[in-house]
C-alpha cells in the first residue's frame, strides 16, 4: 500500500480540524471577556489552561478511537476493504453536504450549526470563567461540541495511521501533529489578540473567511470520501 | 432578556471597552450617555424587546467608537 494515501488523508484531515470555527469562536469570546476583566498576563494565563483543555481532549479522542479501532480491526479482515469503508464513505459524503449548507447558520454573522440556546450558554460560560480550572474545562468541552464533524475524523484517521506503512514515515510522529492540530486556530487567534486586534477584528475575519470556509470543509471531506472509495474500496 | 437591570448593561459594556482597549475614563463617560439616550428613545413605547435595546444601543454606540458598537451588534453572532 502507498504511503501517499493515508499521509494524504491524514492532511486533509488536519485541514479540516484547523478549519473547523467552534472551537476558536469560543476562545475568540473567552479572551475578549477575560481581556475586559482580568490583567494581560492573567489573561494569557487563562487562554494557555484553554488551549490546554482543547489539547487534552483532542489527545484522549484520538487515542480512544486508536485504542478501539485497534481492538476492533487488528487479526480480523482489514477494515478498509469491508462495509466499514462504505459506511466511512458516506458519512463523509454527508458531513461535505452538511458543512457547506448547514455549518454556518444563514445571515449576516457567523452564526454555526449548534442549537442558539446552547451558543447562548457557551456564551454565558465563557464570559463567567474566573479560575485556569474553568477556563481548562471550557476549552475541554469546546473540542467535543463538534464531535458530530470530528469523531469520524478522529476515527479515520486512527485506522490509516494504523495501517500505515512506516518504512518511510513515523507513524507516531503524524500522530503528535495531528493531535496538535486543532490547537493551531487557538494559537493563531491567541497571537491576534497579542499582536493588537480586537474582537471586532476576529469577527470582520471570520465573516469575511466564511464561504472559503465553508467550501474548504466540503472539499477535504468530499476528497477523503473520493480517496476511500477509490483506494480503500475497489483495492 | 438577557439584561434586567441597567447596572448590568453598563456593567457588560465597560468589560467590552476595556477589552478593546478604549481608556476606562472615555467609556465610563461614553457608556452613561449611550445608556441614557437609549433609554430616551423608548420613552413612547410601552413594551420594548431585547433586539429593539439592542438596536438602540448600537445606534448610540456607533456615535462614539464604531468597532464598540460592531463588537456589540456582532458578539452573539459569533458561534
Amino acid at each position: 500500500m502507498s504511503v501517499f494515501i493515508p499521509v494524504g488523508i491524514v492532511i486533509l484531515a488536519m485541514l479540516i480540524m484547523i478549519f473547523l470555527q467552534l472551537s476558536p469562536g469560543i476562545y475568540a469570546l473567552f479572551y475578549h471577556y477575560a481581556s475586559g476583566k482580568y490583567s494581560k498576563k492573567r489573561t494569557s494565563d487563562l487562554g494557555m489552561f484553554f488551549i490546554l483543555g482543547a489539547e487534552t481532549i483532542a489527545a484522549c479522542l484520538f487515542l480512544c478511537c486508536y485504542y478501539f479501532a485497534y481492538i476492533l480491526f487488528i487479526g480480523q479482515s482489514r477494515p478498509e476493504t469491508g462495509i466499514f469503508a462504505w459506511i466511512a464513505a458516506g458519512i463523509l459524503i454527508v458531513l461535505a453536504f452538511c458543512s457547506f449548507f448547514f455549518y454556518f447558520r444563514p445571515g449576516t454573522g457567523t452564526k454555526l450549526f449548534i442549537p442558539r440556546n446552547f451558543a447562548t450558554s457557551l456564551d454565558h460560560q465563557a464570559k463567567t470563567i474566573k479560575t485556569r480550572s474553568d477556563a481548562f474545562a471550557l476549552g475541554a468541552f469546546s473540542g467535543t461540541c463538534e464531535l458530530i464533524f470530528t469523531l469520524p475524523l478522529y476515527v479515520i484517521t486512527a485506522i490509516e495511521i494504523m495501517e500505515m506503512n512506516t518504512e518511510y514515515f513515523s507513524s507516531n510522529l503524524l500522530t503528535i501533529i495531528y493531535i496538535l492540530t486543532p490547537t493551531i486556530p487557538l494559537f493563531i487567534i491567541r497571537w491576534l489578540f497579542h499582536s493588537g486586534r480586537n474582537l471586532s477584528d476576529i469577527i470582520k475575519l471570520r465573516i469575511k473567511d466564511k464561504h472559503f470556509t465553508r467550501f474548504i470543509l466540503a472539499f477535504c471531506y468530499l476528497t477523503i470520501a473520493i480517496l476511500i472509495i477509490c483506494f480503500r474500496i475497489n483495492s | 432578556m438577557e439584561y434586567l437591570d441597567e447596572q448590568s448593561l453598563i456593567h457588560d459594556l465597560k468589560v467590552d471597552a476595556r477589552a478593546l482597549g478604549i481608556p476606562s475614563g472615555a467609556a465610563e463617560i461614553f457608556i452613561t450617555r449611550t445608556v441614557k439616550d437609549a433609554q430616551k428613545s423608548f420613552k413612547s413605547k410601552q413594551i420594548i424587546t431585547e433586539q429593539d435595546l439592542k438596536r438602540a444601543i448600537v445606534k448610540e454606540l456607533k456615535k462614539y467608537n464604531h468597532d464598540f458598537a460592531y463588537v456589540y451588534e456582532n458578539r452573539d453572532k459569533i458561534i
